[in-house]
């Protein structure tokens, strides 16, 4: 379960500066698939940063199976980040000097777990399906490749949690479609808890929940198998999607 | 983190080996002086262990290093030491230092004690000297300047003959006639007298005897077993010279502390967004600092390792042009290297270190 308490984030501290992430209080159940959705600059980035604990908020606290990641110091939490955590950046953020093969194994370089056989990394790469191009540097790969390396990277530790920042962005439909298909069956067996922050509302649909962020407050909330049986949401939404 | 790190250095093979190679130069430049310096030493030791004598005569204060020595002492005191009680052989011994060409001590001796005291010479070429400018010449001094049996030689703007070609190791290359050079220098006078002494009596005995030689005679004279002569003649035997290799190190471990802090501080600069994806991923900062320092620490390795291998080939290429110099590298001048290197790999890498663990993961994500 991720409970999020009041969370604000600042960025700028001078006074009279709108908070990136306003007093938002969410409650994430395990094994639920979330989107979060908004415009640019709504704050859910922000959001998925301080679930991640990557960054420090300025007010409230976020739990994690309700121990606060903010009473923890940097060792615990980066410990953290490693085991529980699995995060999937939009730009991939893959380290450039690695092959993919090792790009997935980097969690675990840094040593929070005990380094599994090796085939643990290549049933990932297979079930990303890029077992024949483990050994290319990831420059050398598509986008789409590259974004499935991350998803093996951020799965490699096993995690509970996987953290997902528009990570279907930098995709054309067919890549971000194979990528959309991975992280349900992802959710499927492994009984995931998935945050995923998208701007495309046909994204979204694909998850369990969907929360709607605006100026840094949580606009509304919505399960997405109540969506056909609410007329005033397909509405908003389809809006939303033509807007 | 050692396999991460390793990826991480050779990502950037030329600023690898450009790193490694300025540390080694740098560290190569005190292995040169010190075994250089330390070759030239133990080679004189050897050298003037190779006399044969067991005991060494010489004015107060004298240097060990023989050639630098006044000749103040009278000749005749040779002739009565040998009364000594356990004293087999006595043999006077003038010495100059030559600056032609290079630094080169010359020994005047009188070849029939020099005999009785050192075995002799074995003559490879020619003979004893003929004249009394004729000089002996071992075969190291033939090959390096090139003189050969009947070349002359300026000494103290006198020509010598060459009379004959002997057999490296007895003190010095070049030999003249004790006389000859006494003339030239102080007549009567000589700086060193060895001395041989009798099977049977034991070396401290003798010069205990020495001492108390016609009343103590020779009481502050400098006495020298010949057994602990390499333990008399250090680097801090030539004036300087300690103070030189300090200097040295000195500057190796501040160049090797500026070419570790500039290459890592413009990797932390150049990989902020990776530094920022091994957080994201679980890399706590004590993590990054070892990242960093282990990174530091593996170029002055290598670094280290390479000058190592740059000794040798340097020492090969100045025996090949200089072949009566030599080199002895101590163990202690390599566990040396190793602690300048490490040293300077933790001082240089602390900062760039410091700012990698320092860096906010989301900070360092969102730099461009």
């Amino acid at each position: 379960m991720i409970e999020t308490r009041a969370l604000s984030k600042v960025y700028d501290t001078a006074p009279g500066s709108p908070p990136a992430v306003d007093a938002v209080s969410l409650k994430i159940p395990s094994g639920q698939f979330t989107a979060i959705m908004g415009a640019s600059g709504s704050g859910k980035s922000t959001l998925l940063y301080l679930i991640a604990g990557l960054a420090e908020p300025t007010a409230g606290e976020v739990l994690i199976d309700g121990v606060s990641i903010s009473s923890l110091g940097d060792t615990a939490r980066a410990r953290l980040r490693n085991t529980r955590i699995g995060f999937v950046f939009q730009r991939f953020n893959l380290l450039g000097f690695l092959s993919a093969r090792d790009n997935i194994d980097a969690p675990r370089l840094l040593g929070w777990k005990q380094r599994e056989p090796a085939r643990s990394i290549d049933s990932l790469l297979a079930a990303v399906g890029l077992e024949k191009k483990r050994l290319k540097k990831v420059s050398e790969l598509s986008s789409g490749e590259q974004q499935r390396v991350a998803i093996a990277r951020a799965l490699i530790n096993g995690p509970e949690i996987l953290l997902a920042d528009e990570p279907t962005g930098n995709l054309d439909s067919r890549n971000a479609e194979a990528v959309l298909d991975l992280l349900l069956r992802l959710k499927l067996d492994l009984g995931l808890t998935i945050v995923m922050v998208t701007h495309n509302p046909e994204v979204a649909l694909r998850a369990d929940r969907i929360v709607q962020m605006k100026d840094g407050c949580v606009e509304r909330e919505l399960m997405t198998n109540e969506i056909e049986l609410s007329p005033e949401w397909t509405r908003r939404l389809a809006g939303h999607i033509q807007g | 983190m050692f396999k991460l790190t390793l990826r991480q250095l050779l990502h950037h093979p030329v600023r690898m080996l450009l790193s490694m190679v300025m540390i080694s130069v740098a560290l190569l430049l005190g292995l040169v002086i010190k075994g250089l310096s330390n070759g030239v030493m133990q080679e004189k030791i050897h050298r003037t262990e190779g006399i044969g004598a067991d005991l060494m005569i010489q004015p107060p204060h004298s240097s060990y290093i023989l050639g630098l020595g006044e000749n103040v002492m009278p000749v005749a005191l040779a002739q009565k030491i040998t009364e000594v009680n356990g004293v087999e052989a006595a043999t006077p011994t003038a010495t100059n230092v030559s600056f032609t060409n290079r630094l080169e001590a010359i020994f005047g001796i009188d070849l029939p004690s020099f005999k009785r005291v050192t075995g002799g010479f074995e003559y490879l070429q020619g003979g004893p000297f003929s004249g009394p400018y004729t000089a002996l010449v071992d075969n190291v001094y033939t090959r390096t300047h090139h003189v050969h049996l009947g070349s002359t030689l300026n000494i103290l703007d006198h020509h010598f003959t060459v009379s004959g070609v002997v057999e490296h190791g007895k003190g010095a290359r070049v030999f003249v006639p004790l006389k000859t050079l006494q003339s030239l220098l102080a007549p009567g006078k000589c700086a060193v007298i060895f001395v041989k002494v009798a099977p049977g009596s034991s070396d401290s005995a003798v010069v205990e005897r020495l001492h108390k030689f016609e009343g103590g005679a020779l009481k502050n004279y400098q006495i020298t077993q010949m057994s602990e002569l390499s333990s008399l003649i250090t680097t801090s035997s030539f004036l300087g010279l300690q103070q030189f290799l300090l200097v040295i190190v000195v500057f190796a471990g501040v160049i090797n502390f500026l070419v570790i802090f500039l290459a890592l501080y413009v990797q932390v600069l150049g990989q902020t967004r990776e530094l920022g994806i091994l957080r994201a991923l679980g890399a706590s900062r004590r993590y990054m600092l070892r990242l960093f320092l282990g990174e530091a620490c593996l170029l002055c390795l290598f670094g280290g390792g390479l000058s190592l291998v740059l000794y040798f080939v340097t020492k090969a290429i100045v025996l090949s042009i200089y072949p009566a110099l030599h080199f002895l590298l101590p163990t202690s001048a390599v566990l040396w290297v190793a602690v300048i290197a490490l040293a300077s790999a933790v001082l240089g890498g602390a900062y760039p270190a410091y700012r990698a663990s320092a860096s906010e993961p989301i900070a360092a994500l969102a730099y461009e």
